[in-house]
């Protein structure tokens, strides 16, 4: 309804084609840069650098540094290996995160507003200055070289995903729970049954925002993931850049930067909405 | 009994928040105390008292590090707050095809640090190679060295972490911007202000908490930097240094590869930055108001969620 009242009120100004040229100038800066390594990888190309001079369109346009790439560089079991990451820390964020935030929102008991705080210093702190002993806790209950071991942390800290589906839930009417209580439900049924059903946008948002943030990490991975076989993409990068698997080729480099994003481009695609939508409550839940 | 039944009821809400709280009992309380514990012990555990923050204050590389991450840190707030405040308001103001321009702008934040360092190390390879150098030659400028160039180094690293970061940045003001009152700008129109002045009288003031919010935010970010130097320079932060961040010194005194660990002073040079990053979180708590998140707008952020 909304959307409608508006589009009928659609006002064009002069100074609109100004506003027009500089918001297309400024898309063009940010999409080029883009364009031209999507390009690049497409190129047919012998040498190990670039082609000079630079040119934008492929001047043979071949999937040869995308072969090149797959033959030389065990990109499949990085992707595999950072799609197992994703699902089982999205998963595990959510499920902690959703029943957290209603208890602490529904929940009626002494120390509600102290456990809110307790859990909100997660936020105080940064984790990068936590690196080291975060590191031996991880290193002596046996979880160095796996997964869990680099999404732990995380997911038993998540103070901002709590906060929001705290948030949520506080705009969620209380007759809800009551309701549930005089039907006998346990707290546990109540949060599964009833309200998580109600936190399908709230999830879908979060969601977005935590597979982007695994997706793209480097810095926790790379110190708890030393073995090669449980290499991330991003930590697969970084040994292809740093020349671990020999010289480095151009082709193959702009290859494996196109196939990394490859992913998640596609669900942005689809899920561009929830994506705006994410980072805008982010800013406004502060 | 009926005392019986509600300290059942009180702990088995504790029971079901067990996770997140022993989470922060375990991976939060007690790492910040033993990261504080560490910054006065030396390499074989003895207690010495301030004499890791002593050393730090005398490394020159310590203090490369604070100096290049402050520097960066105001260098990239500067220039992005501003163009990204007057891009969001472009965005606002124009009739038709504001989500095209709000997906293009996202783009690059779906690129991972890596990928976007790889990009820019080609685009801004030095000599007349580089495809800006490239560019720039045909306006008559450059050759620059731009990353490999220490004179260069912070400023073309903060280029491209505005490129990557700018549209989260938009994105941020624009939905600021939506939770600015309506009536504000019909009252401005009928005392005559024009666009000019409603943006200037009405929109920024307006705006101050989502200005303190994108600043902190950046700001906190800029001064943990790691990710961007890490990818464009590894751990050594080279050219001579001058990508060199705390960090990255952090990082290089408790996991490198090489000769460098000290975990004294890495853990003393985590408390530093930890006061650095707190002192800042207060500022924010003080600008912004401690009832703010209660109180603020919230009809209009309930619908910005839907």
């Amino acid at each position: 309804m909304k959307k409608k009242a508006k589009s009928q009120h659609i006002k064009f100004h002069g100074f609109h084609i100004l506003y027009y040229a500089v918001l297309t100038l400024f898309a063009i800066c940010v999409v080029l840069p883009f364009f031209w390594l999507v390009m690049t990888s497409l190129d047919h190309f012998d040498s190990y650098s670039l082609p000079f001079p630079p040119r934008l369109l492929p001047q043979e346009p071949s999937l040869f540094n995308y072969e090149m790439a797959l033959k030389n560089v065990p990109i499949l079991s990085y992707l595999l290996n950072t799609f197992i990451l994703v699902i089982l820390c999205v998963l595990l964020d959510v499920v902690v995160a959703t029943l957290s935030g209603f208890c602490i929102s529904k929940g009626r008991f002494p120390g509600r507003r102290f456990v809110l705080l307790f859990i909100l210093s997660n936020m105080m702190v940064p984790f990068e200055i936590k690196l080291m002993p975060i590191y031996n806790i991880i290193k002596d209950i046996g979880l160095s070289n796996n997964f869990f071991g680099v999404i732990l942390p995380g997911v038993m800290t998540n103070a901002m995903f709590i906060f929001f589906i705290k948030q949520f839930c506080d705009n969620l009417p209380s007759d809800l729970y009551e309701a549930g209580v005089i039907d006998g439900a346990s707290k546990f049924r109540i949060y599964a049954q009833i309200f998580l059903p109600l936190m399908g946008p709230v999830v879908a948002t979060l969601v977005v925002l935590d597979v982007v943030n695994v997706w793209n990490d480097l810095l926790w991975p790379m110190i708890v993931l030393t073995d090669v076989d449980l290499s991330t993409i991003q930590l697969g990068l970084v040994r292809y850049n740093t020349g671990a698997n020999g010289q480095v080729h151009a082709g193959i480099q702009t290859a494996l930067s196109v196939l990394s994003v490859l992913p998640l481009g596609i669900i942005f695609c689809f899920m561009q909405k929830y994506i705006v939508q994410s980072i805008a409550a982010s800013g406004l839940k502060q | 009994m009926i005392k019986r039944n509600k300290l059942r009821e009180y702990v088995s809400w504790y029971l079901l928040l067990l996770i997140p709280l022993v989470g922060t009992l375990v991976f939060n309380v007690y790492p910040l105390i033993q990261t504080v514990m560490d910054s006065f012990e030396n390499m074989k555990g003895m207690f010495i008292g301030l004499v890791n923050y002593q050393i730090l204050w005398e490394d020159d590389t310590f203090r490369q590090s604070v100096v290049n991450t402050l520097y960066m840190a105001v260098l990239g707030v500067c220039f992005n707050v501003p163009i990204a405040f007057v891009i969001a308001t472009m965005l606002n103001s124009v009739p038709v095809a504001k989500n095209v321009y709000k997906v293009v702008f996202l783009l690059p934040m779906i690129m991972s640090m890596i990928t976007v360092a790889t990009l820019f190390k080609y685009l801004m390879m030095p000599g007349e190679e580089g495809v800006l150098n490239f560019l720039l030659e045909k306006i008559g400028l450059g050759p620059f060295n731009f990353l490999n160039d220490p004179a260069t180094s912070r400023e073309s690293l903060i280029v491209m972490v505005v490129w990557k970061g700018m549209g989260y940045n938009i994105i941020l003001f624009f939905a600021g911007l939506q939770a600015v009152q309506r009536e504000l700008y019909e009252a401005a129109k009928i005392d005559g202000a024009n666009e000019w002045k409603q943006w200037l009288y009405i929109t920024i003031p307006s705006m101050k908490s989502s200005f303190t919010f994108v600043i902190i935010t950046s700001a906190i970010a800029a001064l943990k930097r790691f990710t961007d130097v890490y990818a464009i320079s590894g751990e050594t932060g080279n050219p001579a240094g001058s990508l060199n961040t705390i960090m990255l010194y952090v990082y290089r005194n408790s996991f490198s590869t090489l000769n460098y660990k000290d975990l004294g002073k890495a853990s003393s040079a985590s408390v530093v930055l930890f006061i650095i990053i707190l002192l800042i979180t207060l500022l924010n708590f003080k600008l912004t108001g401690s009832d703010n998140t209660e109180t603020r707008l919230p009809r209009r952020r309930r619908r910005s969620l839907k």
